[in-house]
């Protein structure tokens, strides 16, 4: 969405597709009217993510009336008092629509909470709302990052179900950013794996659960306590992550890989299809699908 | 980047400097005449009051002496003759006791009521009663008349019984507090109450006099604009508008005659050689009256080294005068024989106007062994006891001469302390306590007349002089004051004051420093200015051009 | 309801303050043995019996308590005491600075508060570009130069050296003030409708106002430059961009305004501040203030009027700092009256 600003990020190279569109090439008025818009993003602090002067109502309806403009307020024949009266229907109108959007994230007593401010609100609420803000527009896409981490299970268990259920009324895509492997399980259609800013694996969601074919991927699943199991010790990936300023060469993950052979050191590895659906950035793959194979033959 | 800043803060220190430089740059644009009917008058010190009963302050007199009139006034710098004003003639009985005054006719005052005689008894009557609670300026007629004195003999016939044949009688009408009110209008507006200032009178003057109150803002600026239909009439050439403004600041006082803005500024001593030079720009010193005195305190509780005489003739010697006109007074001060000026009758009767005491420390030191006051071993006399020395907090030049004189005394063996104090505070300390012992002061005239020196510097308490508490005590000196004070005859008061002089001047109660010079800078386009020592302001002899 | 009761306990607490005030100040003030009586009654030219009557009058003869009683007594009846220095009430002459202290207070906020808000954003928004830089070198100018060096600096040069400014004082010389409905002869010209007055009146204004905004403007310009940056750093103004609002918005609505809550009660206290009084700048113009009086009355030691400034200004303290708690609980509605 390009919000990180120009020092300390900046974009060096590549493309962001987006609707066969790049996005890097965009102007910043044709990013202002994809986000929020068509594209929408939660984040991760409820608490702080919401304006503390305003009240909730009017934050979504802000967003209403940014991206549902009336023609009229920009024709210039429309006297500044004529504009005045359209500009206060359209706000009675949006907040009118905020409230229903409150509804809609079953957020209970939602004129009262729309009247609220956000420190008014318990945190499983602004997340609600927050949900409400960014989907009332309808985007294609909505960018999750870590949704659920700053509340408390029930709440995330709540949320989480939301999610699923807008996702299935709206249609639409959900990007969902966690650390968390159980809702990758649980909400997930397709994963992809991520390590030192890298994609290593991606593919359907059973697959990469099925079937990991990175070793980075692997230590992940393998570490997760099955309830099933009894083991005294948890599988670990050795070592830490590395130094982003300063990364290892080739193949980011090589230091802590028990596969790790020269070539790693040396080539940074590309995403191969390994099967329909699920790509694999790792020179040893086969190695490490072999040695899956194994261990599946050993518990049996 | 760095770059950018290093540009950016040269180019602001060079702006700065050259800001601060600027004012090296010669002026080459002559100043223009601003407002040519308009005097526009710089000064500090608001005006306490317009009502002529209860007003003893130089601020008030500015504008009264232009607002209200007397029976008699003075003309330019002419001090010794008295010319007609609201009186056109007047004569007075053998003995001294009756004055006659014929009053002029068809003379209204400035609200259109007429004057009469009724009007003249009225304000004199009411100073007496009235007895000026804010000011105390009533003694000033109290001295010789009561309640009884003024009698109308018909509406321009007015005939004046003193109590006493005063000397200076003429003087004292001559001064504001004779100044004649509007019976009618004063009546309308609160009348007379014994004690109690009159609230109205005190901002709303009518006067017959040639100037009318425009708008008094007070602490800003009082504004006098021309009464139409003043007996004297308009002719020939008069200001139309006066402005008094009031600065405490001497910066924009003097920022303010520099620019044309004001025609005559009051502008301290030290600051005189910033305008001196200025092309526009007129400085002259005038004699003024105005005394600088050192008084000392025969009742001092300090060992009472000064209640002997020869103590007090020998701090007469130790005094430093140059320097006190050189530097307190910038040079703008000359020396003075006794306590009366210079320019006042009968100056001459002090010593032939020549002072007696001059700077001698040698005498000074001859005299203090010869009367016993010899140093100790610790070359200090009087055993080690400092003599305080007080002056008025703020007042520069009396402190510099404080500190002038502490040096002096120190040269011959006397300690002393400086000590300043506020005015409210220094007048306690005078007055109810023994606690001083020397006090720089300073004098202004009420009324041209000897009398109102010397009788209340050196006559005594039994007499009801001695108005700085010295506690001087002479029967001789107080015998010849009251046949000065209380006859008509030149030659009569001249003789008493010259014997009065003989004896006081040995057994000194002041050490009279000096005669202090009247400097107001104004601009070159004022005309017809002149200086008068009991008459600060008369605007109606002033015109631009 | 509860605003209400909230302003009406604190102005309550306005007593105890004044009390506790009075009491410093009366007892400073007496403590010094100066009779004021003879004073007043006109110095060494005085008649004993004036003398006695003022003392008399001014209850100087009874213990020090019982003075103080009648003193309060007075203040309750609005008599604050004659001033010795400019022989009439207090009363009546802070009647007559105050709203001279008041226009001249209000046109040097409408030059610091524009200009530093505005100064801060700029300066919070182009961080460390050359923006940055001149608007901060100002601000460091407006708080080093020392106030009175630049009220001469402005009076020199652009009332003398370039005369294009008035000199002194409220009005042009000679012009008598409109009439009086306010006190402020901006708004008094405008109301009755005296053109001389009001041009003269606006031109005045200039030199001192500037003086005065020019001063408290530095403060401002830092407080609202650091709170903006905290503030742009902030979750909500990364959702506001996320929404799609533009970049202006973003900083004008909803950064602006979390970033103003300190700076505008930083600049409620300053108003009440300036309200005591400019002393320097009201001297050096000659402007007929509160500054101006407290200076002559201290200088000259003239006790009534320094009683009764302090009392002014401690009520004007006390209301001001009320209404910036007030101010406060409006602009930001995390914050609760009277407490949790």
């Amino acid at each position: 969405m390009r919000l990180i600003p120009d020092p300390p990020g900046k974009i060096i190279d590549g493309e962001i597709k987006f609707k066969d569109e790049d996005l890097i090439k965009k102007t910043d008025l044709e990013l202002q009217n994809i986000r929020g818009n068509e594209i929408s993003m939660i984040f991760q602090e409820p608490m702080t993510a919401l304006n503390p002067v305003f009240k909730i109502g009017d934050q979504i309806a802000e967003v209403i009336i940014l991206h549902e403009s009336n023609p009229k307020l920009n024709n210039k024949n429309y006297r500044f008092y004529n504009k005045r009266k359209i500009r206060k229907k359209m706000e009675k109108q949006a907040f009118e629509k905020a409230i229903e959007a409150l509804k809609m994230v079953n957020i209970p007593d939602a004129e009262k909470v729309a009247n609220q401010y956000p420190h008014e609100c318990s945190g499983g609420m602004r997340q609600r709302a927050m949900i409400a803000m960014m989907l009332a527009c309808d985007p294609d896409l909505l960018i999750a990052d870590e949704p659920t981490t700053a509340l408390d299970v029930t709440v995330q268990a709540q949320i989480l179900a939301l999610m699923k259920d807008l996702q299935k009324r709206k249609g639409t895509a959900i990007w969902l950013i966690t650390h968390n492997l159980g809702i990758i399980a649980e909400m997930c259609d397709r994963v992809g794996v991520m390590y030192a800013g890298y994609i290593v694996e991606m593919g359907s969601t059973e697959l990469i659960f099925d079937n990991p074919d990175h070793p980075y991927t692997r230590g992940l699943i393998g570490s997760i306590p099955k309830i099933t199991e009894d083991i005294d010790e948890l599988e670990i990936i050795p070592g830490n992550v590395p130094n982003l300023i300063e990364p290892p060469s080739g193949c980011r993950f090589h230091p802590r890989c028990k596969f790790c052979k020269q070539i790693c050191k040396e080539k940074p590895p590309e995403l191969i299809e390994v099967e329909k659906n699920h790509y694999v950035a790792c020179h040893r793959y086969k190695e490490v699908k072999y040695s899956e194979l194994v261990d599946f033959l050993k518990k049996k | 980047m760095n770059k950018k800043f290093c540009i950016l803060a040269i180019g602001i220190c060079l702006s700065m400097t050259l800001t601060a430089f600027s004012g090296c740059v010669e002026e080459s644009t002559k100043i223009e005449l601003k407002n040519p009917d308009t005097l526009v008058y710089y000064t500090f010190g608001d005006a306490k009051t317009l009502d002529p009963a209860d007003a003893y302050d130089s601020a008030s007199a500015e504008g009264i002496f232009s607002i209200y009139e007397g029976l008699i006034t003075y003309k330019g710098d002419d001090l010794d003759t008295f010319y007609p004003s609201l009186a056109t003639s007047w004569d007075v009985s053998e003995d001294s006791k009756t004055w006659t005054f014929n009053l002029r006719e068809g003379v209204k005052f400035s609200n259109g009521n007429d004057f009469t005689a009724e009007d003249v008894k009225y304000s004199f009557d009411r100073v007496l009663t009235m007895n000026s609670p804010e000011s105390g300026v009533a003694w000033i007629l109290q001295q010789s008349m009561d309640l009884d004195s003024t009698k109308i003999i018909d509406d321009y016939t007015i005939e004046i019984n003193l109590i006493e044949p005063y000397g200076g009688f003429l003087s004292t009408i001559a001064y504001t507090v004779g100044f004649i009110v509007d019976k009618d209008y004063v009546e309308e507006h609160g009348g007379i109450v014994a004690d109690t200032e009159n609230e109205y009178l005190k901002l709303n003057p009518i006067g017959t006099g040639p100037y009318m109150v425009d708008h008094w803002t007070r602490n800003t600026e009082l504004v006098l604009v021309q009464n139409p239909d003043y007996w004297g009439g308009w002719d020939g050439k008069h200001v139309k508008k006066v402005v008094i403004k009031y600065a405490n600041e001497a910066a924009t006082r003097i920022l303010a005659l520099k620019n044309g803005d004001a025609d005559i500024a009051v502008i301290p001593n030290e600051n005189l050689e910033d305008v001196e030079d200025d092309e526009g720009i007129i400085v002259i010193a005038y004699d003024s009256f105005d005394l600088v005195m050192a008084e000392m305190n025969t009742l001092s509780d300090n060992s009472m080294y000064l209640a002997n005489p020869e103590v007090r003739r020998a701090l007469c010697y130790a005094f430093n005068y140059q320097s006190a006109i050189d530097d307190a007074y910038v040079g703008y001060m000359s020396r003075v024989a006794g306590a009366i000026p210079n320019g006042m009758p009968y100056y001459d009767s002090q010593n032939n106007g020549v002072p007696v005491y001059d700077y001698d420390l040698e005498e000074a030191e001859q005299i203090l062994d010869e009367a016993g006051f010899t140093l100790n071993e610790d070359d200090q006399r009087f055993d080690g006891a400092t003599i305080r020395i007080f002056y008025n907090a703020g007042n520069t030049e009396r402190y510099k001469m404080a500190l002038s004189f502490q040096e002096e005394l120190n040269k011959i063996g006397i300690l002393s302390s400086v000590i300043a104090e506020n005015w409210p505070q220094l007048l306690h300390r005078m007055y109810t306590t023994a606690d001083w012992d020397l006090i720089f002061i300073g004098w202004g005239p009420d009324y041209n007349d000897p009398d109102d020196y010397v009788f209340p510097f050196v006559a005594s308490s039994d007499v009801n002089g001695d108005t700085f508490n010295t506690g001087y005590k002479n029967e001789s000196v107080d015998e010849y004051l009251l046949e000065g004070k209380y006859s008509a005859d030149p030659n009569v008061r001249e003789n008493a004051y010259k014997n009065a002089f003989d004896i006081y001047i040995q057994d000194p109660s002041m050490i009279y420093i000096g005669q202090r010079q009247f400097i107001r800078p104004k601009r070159d386009w004022v005309q017809g200015y002149y200086y008068n020592p009991v008459r600060d302001w008369y605007w109606y002899d002033y015109y631009k051009e | 309801m509860k605003t209400w009761e909230y302003i009406v306990r604190r102005l309550l607490l306005l007593i105890p303050v004044l009390i506790g005030v009075t009491i410093i100040t009366f007892v400073i003030s007496h403590v010094i043995p100066a009779d004021p009586a003879i004073a007043f009654a006109g110095g060494p030219k005085a008649q004993p019996e004036t003398i006695e009557r003022i003392r008399e009058e001014l209850h100087l003869n009874e213990p020090l308590l019982v003075q103080y009683f009648y003193y309060l007594n007075d203040l309750l009846h609005l008599n604050f005491g004659k001033s010795y220095l400019e022989s009439r009430p207090v009363l009546e002459s802070i009647t007559q600075y105050f709203p001279a202290t008041f226009e001249l207070t209000i046109f040097a906020m409408l030059i610091s508060v524009p200009l530093g808000i505005l100064g801060g954003i700029i300066s919070a928004i182009r961080r460390n570009k050359l923006s940055d830089h001149i608007t901060r070198i100002i601000a460091i100018l407006g708080y080093s130069m020392p106030i009175f060096w630049l009220a001469l600096m402005l009076q020199y040069l652009l009332a003398y050296q370039f005369p294009i400014l008035p000199l002194e004082g409220r009005l042009s010389i000679g012009l008598i003030a409109p009439q009086s409905i306010t006190g402020l002869y901006v708004i008094d010209s405008i109301l009755t409708g005296n053109i001389n007055t009001l041009s003269a009146s606006l031109y005045h204004l200039i030199l001192p106002s500037f003086t005065l905004g020019f001063a408290t403007m530095a403060l401002l310009l830092r407080m609202t430059r650091s709170s903006m940056l905290e503030v742009m750093g902030m979750d909500y103004v990364r959702t506001a961009r996320a929404k799609g609002l533009s970049e202006r918005v973003v900083i004008m609505k909803h950064a602006l305004r979390n970033a103003l809550i300190p700076t505008i009660t930083v600049s409620g206290l300053q108003f009440g501040a300036l309200l005591g009084g400019a002393v320097l700048t009201e001297s050096i113009f000659n402007w007929p203030g509160m500054g101006r009086f407290a200076a002559n009355a201290v200088m000259g030691l003239d006790f009534n009027s320094v009683m009764g400034f302090t009392i002014i200004v401690a009520i004007i303290y006390v209301i001001a700092n009320l209404i910036v708690d007030l101010l406060y609980a409006v602009i930001d509605p995390r914050v609760k009256l009277g407490g949790e």
